[in-house]
């Protein structure tokens, strides 16, 4: 009844109710149409192969657990002490625990270095959790010494025990199978295969998703790589230092950077940035640091093209952030006599971090959502691999590929790019989330 | 020599008065442009070495402009430009290729709304030590308790020195944006109606600490209220129109002063 | 001295060139934009040309007793007519044995047809023949049976195209354009007379209105009052000037707008005319007429983009043959050209603003205007503002699997242009509902309420007052929106759109049961890059540069309508 009430009172409100409920019948139609294919999909191979199963690895169970409960054994402690008023870190000399700011950052670049260089994830992640704790019982120290509320961030807390986690899970396991097994969790990613029934799936597929993730991931975390210190960097530029009259030139430059078609850098990833990467590739080749010469199609190309792009996006929602920045932070530090730069890099920037890093956040969501270039620039092998100069495979890109080739509906093709398409759609949705819930935070900041 | 100006009598360039003591800051025959628009006028203006000099007249008279002169905040305004001088001691602060960093530690500011940075109590104050020295762990701890301590906020916030500055309330932040500034150890201390967006026990705490500070600062201050000047100031100067209309010792200026323009201002009676 | 200052030991000397070389660095970022054009336009432009052949055959010996060196040549220049010819290739090989130096010249001509294929055998006597011919893109070998290297070096044609690095010579621009103004090469003339009528008198009143001269009012003063008679004759001329057009549809649709669009400016004159008489102000003054014609700047802000736009199509005839004019041609392609892909955009284009505008700008007025904020609102908003940041791809798969495929769920409506138009108009949405809603949000509050004030319901304030004051935000994201999904492949790569038709596309194809293939630039660019040779590089190259200035076009279209709104709502 009240449905039609509303008819009657405002006709104009109700038509333009029913044309925002669009809004949510798209959604549920891109779920939908992704969920009930991926469903099939996973049907299809537990009827092969079952749903989920494991194999264990006692080696791995003894040395992993040593680990896990070390790591435990010394978090428990720090928080047992955390909670009680006068804790005994007191008793630690304040050198060992809270040295020289240069000294705790120099530890840290190496931390985050080792777990690049070093061939054990698992001990990589110990090591940093190692330094994270380090750094909380720092910072209780501090309390006891300052008071004020320190509190170890729960948050990277978290993140850290489900690295962990997932970490512990890798190392203990011997081999994954089953349909949630294989596609999460192995590394193989065939599609096709010689079978007799084209529909059907044979054991000569695998579907191991992490291949395409990884090459995602190298392609979209390579991108930031380039594009955040240059787009910040921009940011910091245009907001601080640039005159008016190189703003109204360069601001433009990046909208027409912002405006150009992706597959246009996919072009120029092809023609141009490729065989540049080729030739960095065949020096590092000669020098023996990768075990295969480089290709033409390759990750690190993938990465420098969708870098330029994401560029503008970064580059403008900073600026955004910088300049809501009120006016009289940036006077009271001048105003001590800091100088533009020590203004910009100490004030500036923690006043709009979290502008900042949303940005950063909706670009990472835009590189690993980003198609057409990057199935121009990296190439349609889906390896399993960390040499970043051989051809690879990106989510996108399988997509984009297997369906160029007119799949009939239902065959199992046409459901693996639903399954690796609501993956994906899985992964930006988080992200996005992620980036407006932080764009929000500062918008109510200001 | 005056001028009729807004149909009142003012002189049309201040006249250079003597104060009592060491002259910390002199100005001299300052004339400041917004663009076209003239904002100052032949201002000259000594400022004494440990004293309070409090600049009062009606908006849009020039006081904010002349303060931030005295340490070149209006640098940051590209159509702003000037003539005339402004020394400190051997130092001429207007010179064009005057240190602008080495002034603003020697003159540090306080602003109108207290603008604590968006990090903890602790690095608000350090930040400033930070920029100029290179201090160690406990030189560092010692020069922000005392600054804290000099700015009467101490014993509110030593318990909780890593908590955000902007948590802190209205009255705390400017006491903590004057500790940012005292860290520093300028020689002048320039604040622009520092009690404007304050209630009054704040005022009143403000007020008692700019008192203290005169022992080893130079003060100047900006205000509206002119019982607040009254208060805290030594030494008064009224501008009206860009001009300094009368300079002179705080008592003189409040009970007889010699124009008849300044008597009307400081009874009230004024549009 | 104080404490401070003993602790003072920094050195600020090093802070003023940090500060020199970030901006440097900075501002250079910001260049790589342009750059890129640079580079593209580069592509087309130059004639890549690389050095000729060079290269050596290894000496023969007992185990290898014939040595060879393989050949390729492409098919590199292209005649005005698109026909492509090639100079003769000269060859030289040189060698010294124990009789002395040798220097032998092979003529090699390449002719257009595949597999022709000759083969050089050279032995102490010298070469077996000194002209040879071979197809294009055909290998063919030099055989050597010397027992010292042979040097091989190109000294006359164009660059060979042999191994991986050759690059075929291109020796015109790719997109070649004339020109016309009134008369054609055959001295025809290029528009219809009434055409060219409307044009040039929509073009005087365009004149008259920017500077009012009091000799013309004088004119358009007899004409005051008889505001239907002057809105009956444009139409009439319109519709006359549509009738006498030969199939020429965008010619006569422009001047028949021209005729309507000269009505309305004429009226309005002489509305503003008898407005300053009524007021018994003097014609003398024309600056005042100025003030007194309804909306003048919008009027004049319209009436020179169609001026503009229609000059392209009624006095000059601009002919892009890569454009409107050649298909892709599979076997040559510097005679292929965009035609089929350029149509297929602007429908395309159509059918997504058909669908997405009405609904999206109602959802952003719902959201904006009439949504209490209880969770549904607060649902819709966030399922909104996700939407926009979800990658395209994921809505080619959501077309894909609704509008493409017959099967499940599907509309069963083929690789059609309609269900490229459906999925780009889906993925529009999002887009338009924020630039909608953010241009709604910035109509001050106060105007809402003074409209209340005087008795107005919700949807007269909605309609009469905040949607003309959001309009030119609103209008401007649209057409970023659109501009933005005219770039994209991704979601037609998914639906199924061809490469190469040779074809227009039909919109409605797959209603009427035609052939439901269709192809847009960004798919067309996606293909030609993929292509091998080098040569279908430059079509892409083209091609993006065709598409990269329709999105300008469409984005200074932008600008205008901003620039403009903004002007009027400062006033």
């Amino acid at each position: 009844m009240s449905f039609l009430n509303r008819i009657s009172k405002d006709k104009a409100g109700t038509i333009l109710f029913l044309t925002s409920l669009s809004v949510i019948l798209i959604t549920l139609g891109i779920i939908q149409t992704l969920l009930f294919e991926t469903i099939t999909f996973f049907t299809d191979i537990a009827e092969h192969r079952g749903w989920f199963s494991l194999d264990w690895d006692f080696g791995g169970i003894l040395s992993a657990s040593g680990f896990a409960f070390l790591i435990l054994l010394v978090a428990l402690l720090i928080d047992y002490e955390s909670k009680k008023e006068k804790n005994r870190l007191s008793y630690i000399p304040q050198e060992i625990l809270n040295p020289h700011h240069g000294i705790m950052k120099a530890i840290f670049i190496i931390v985050l270095l080792q777990l690049l260089l070093n061939d054990s994830f698992l001990l990589g992640i110990s090591i940093l959790f190692f330094a994270m704790i380090w750094r909380a019982a720092g910072k209780l120290q501090m309390k006891r010494i300052y008071g004020g509320n320190i509190e170890i961030s729960n948050t990277w807390r978290n993140v850290l025990f489900l690295f962990i986690f997932i970490t512990l899970f890798d190392a203990i396991t011997m081999n994954y199978s089953g349909a949630f097994g294989e596609f999460f969790l192995q590394n193989q990613w065939t599609p096709t295969g010689a079978c007799e029934d084209r529909r059907s799936l044979c054991d000569t597929m695998s579907f191991g998703v992490n291949s395409l993730l990884l090459t995602t991931l190298q392609v979209a975390f390579g991108a930031l790589l380039i594009a955040v210190p240059l787009g910040v960097g921009c940011a910091i530029y245009l907001s601080e230092y640039a005159p008016p009259r190189l703003v109204a030139i360069v601001k433009p430059t990046l909208e027409i950077l912002a405006g150009i078609p992706s597959v246009v850098y996919g072009f120029f990833a092809f023609i141009y940035i490729g065989p540049l990467v080729v030739e960095f590739g065949e020096y590092a080749f000669a020098n023996g640091w990768i075990d295969d010469p480089p290709n033409i199609l390759n990750p690190i190309n993938g990465a420098i093209v969708v870098g330029v792009m994401i560029l503008p996006l970064i580059a403008s929602l900073s600026e955004d952030a910088l300049r809501a920045v009120p006016n009289e932070l940036r006077e009271g530090s001048l105003a001590l006599g800091a100088t533009k730069i020590e203004t910009t890099m100490k004030v500036m920037i923690q006043a709009s971090l979290s502008g900042i890093v949303a940005s950063i956040i909706l670009a990472l969501s835009r590189a690993v959502g980003e198609t057409m270039a990057v199935t121009l620039a990296v190439g349609t092998v889906a390896v399993y691999t960390s040499n970043m100069f051989l051809p690879a495979q990106t989510m996108t890109a399988y997509i984009a590929q297997r369906v160029g080739g007119d799949l009939p509906f239902g065959e199992i093709g046409y459901l693996t790019i639903f399954a690796v398409g609501l993956y994906l759609f899985f992964i930006t949705l988080c992200l996005n989330l992620l980036g407006n819930k932080v764009l929000s935070t500062y918008r109510e900041a200001y | 020599m005056s001028e009729t100006i807004g149909g009142e009598v003012v002189p049309s360039s201040t006249r250079l008065l003597d104060v009592d003591g060491e002259i910390d800051l002199m100005i001299e025959d300052l004339d400041l442009w917004y663009g076209d628009k003239q904002a100052l006028y032949g201002v000259s203006l000594p400022i004494a070495r440990n004293s309070v000099t409090s600049l009062i007249g009606p908006s849009g008279c020039g006081k904010s402009t002349l303060l931030r002169m005295m340490n070149r905040m209006n640098d940051l305004i590209p159509i702003c430009h000037y003539d005339g001088k402004i020394s400190m001691g051997e130092t001429e602060i207007t010179a064009k290729d005057a240190d602008l960093v080495k002034i603003r530690k020697g003159i540090g500011m306080v602003f109108q709304r207290p603008n604590p940075f968006p990090k903890s109590i602790y690095d608000n104050v350090g930040y400033g030590v930070k920029l100029h020295t290179k201090p160690t762990g406990e030189e560092l701890d010692a020069i922000i308790e005392k600054s804290l301590k000099r700015a009467a906020i101490w014993d509110e916030v030593s318990d909780r020195m890593h908590d955000l500055g902007t948590s802190l309330s209205g009255g705390q932040q400017q006491r903590l944006c004057i500790a940012r500034t005292i860290a520093v150890e300028p020689d002048i201390i320039l604040m622009d109606e520092p009690c404007s967006a304050l209630d009054p026990i704040a005022t009143a705490a403000i007020e008692e600490l700019i008192l203290e500070l005169k022992k080893d600062f130079t003060v100047v201050i900006v205000t509206h209220s002119m019982s607040q000047a009254a208060r805290v100031s030594d030494y008064t100067g009224f501008m009206y129109l860009g001009r300094l209309v009368e300079f002179g010792e705080t008592d003189k200026i409040f009970s007889d002063p010699e124009l008849e323009l300044t008597k009307r201002y400081v009874t009230g009676r004024f549009g | 001295m104080k404490d401070i200052d003993k602790l003072q030991k920094r050195n600020r000397k090093l802070r003023g060139l940090t500060e020199l070389a970030g901006s440097m660095g900075l501002a250079i970022t910001g260049l790589i934009g342009l750059l890129f054009l640079g580079i593209l336009i580069w592509q087309i432009a130059e004639p890549t040309f690389i050095e000729g052949e060079r290269g050596e055959i290894t000496a023969a010996s007992e185990s290898i007793p014939e040595s060879n060196y393989r050949f390729k040549w492409d098919f590199p220049t292209v005649d005005e007519n698109g026909k492509l010819y090639s100079d003769p290739v000269v060859v030289r090989f040189q060698w010294n044995d124990e009789n002395g130096f040798h220097s032998h010249d092979v003529q090699i001509n390449v002719i257009d047809t595949r597999q022709v294929k000759t083969d050089i055998y050279i032995d102490s006597n010298g070469v077996d023949q000194t002209e040879i011919e071979v197809g294009r893109k055909t290998n063919f070998n030099a055989y050597s049976s010397i027992r010292v290297p042979v040097s091989v070096e190109q000294i006359s044609g164009p660059v060979p195209n042999a191994d991986k690095t050759g690059y075929p010579s291109v020796n015109s621009f790719v997109i070649t354009g004339d020109v016309h103004i009134l008369l054609d090469d055959e001295n025809e003339q290029v528009f219809q007379p009434m055409e060219l009528i409307a044009w040039i008198t929509l073009l005087i009143l365009v004149i008259v209105l920017t500077w009012p001269i009091v000799a013309t009012l004088k004119i358009i003063q007899k004409l005051k009052g008889r505001r239907t008679l002057i809105k009956l004759a444009s139409y009439v001329l319109a519709g006359i000037t549509f009738v006498v057009s030969d199939g020429m549809f965008v010619a006569a649709a422009l001047g028949g707008i021209c005729w309507i669009v000269s009505g309305v400016i004429l009226y309005r004159i002489a509305e503003g005319i008898e407005r300053l008489e009524s007021l018994g102000r003097e014609l003398s003054e024309p600056s005042r007429l100025k003030h007194s014609i309804s909306d003048r700047d919008g009027v004049l802000m319209w009436s020179r983009m169609l001026l503009f736009t229609s000059a392209l199509f009624i006095p000059l005839l601009i002919d892009i043959p890569f454009l409107t004019e050649r298909y892709q041609d599979i076997f040559i392609p510097y005679a292929s050209g965009i035609r089929a892909a350029f149509y297929g955009t602007i429908w395309v284009m159509l059918i997504a603003m058909f669908v997405s505008i009405p609904i999206s700008v109602g959802a952003a007025i719902y959201l904006d205007e009439y949504a209490k904020p209880n969770r549904t609102t607060k649902l819709i908003q966030a399922l909104v503002t996700n939407l926009a940041g979800v990658p395209s791809i994921v809505f080619g798969m959501f077309g894909l699997a609704i509008f493409v495929k017959q099967d499940g769920f599907g509309w069963g409506l083929g690789p059609s242009v309609l269900a490229a138009g459906l999925t780009m108009g889906v993925m529009a949405m999002p887009i338009i509902v924020l630039a909608g809603q953010e241009a709604l949000r910035s109509v001050p509050r106060t105007l809402r309420e003074s409209a209340y004030g005087i008795g107005c319901t919700k949807w007269e304030v909605t309609k009469d007052h905040v949607l003309p004051s959001a309009m030119p935000g609103m209008m401007t994201g649209t057409i970023l929106a659109m501009s933005r999904i005219m770039g994209e492949a991704a979601p037609l790569v998914v639906i199924g759109a061809t490469a190469m038709i040779l074809f227009d596309p039909e919109p409605l194809a797959a209603l009427n049961g035609g052939n439901v293939n269709f192809t847009v630039i960004p798919i067309q660019i996606y293909f030609w890059t993929a292509e091998p040779d080098h040569a279908w590089h430059s079509m892409a190259a083209a091609a993006s540069i065709a598409l990269i200035c329709l999105l300008i076009a469409m984005n200074s279209i932008a600008i205008v309508l901003r620039q403009h709104f903004r002007k009027r709502l400062k006033s």
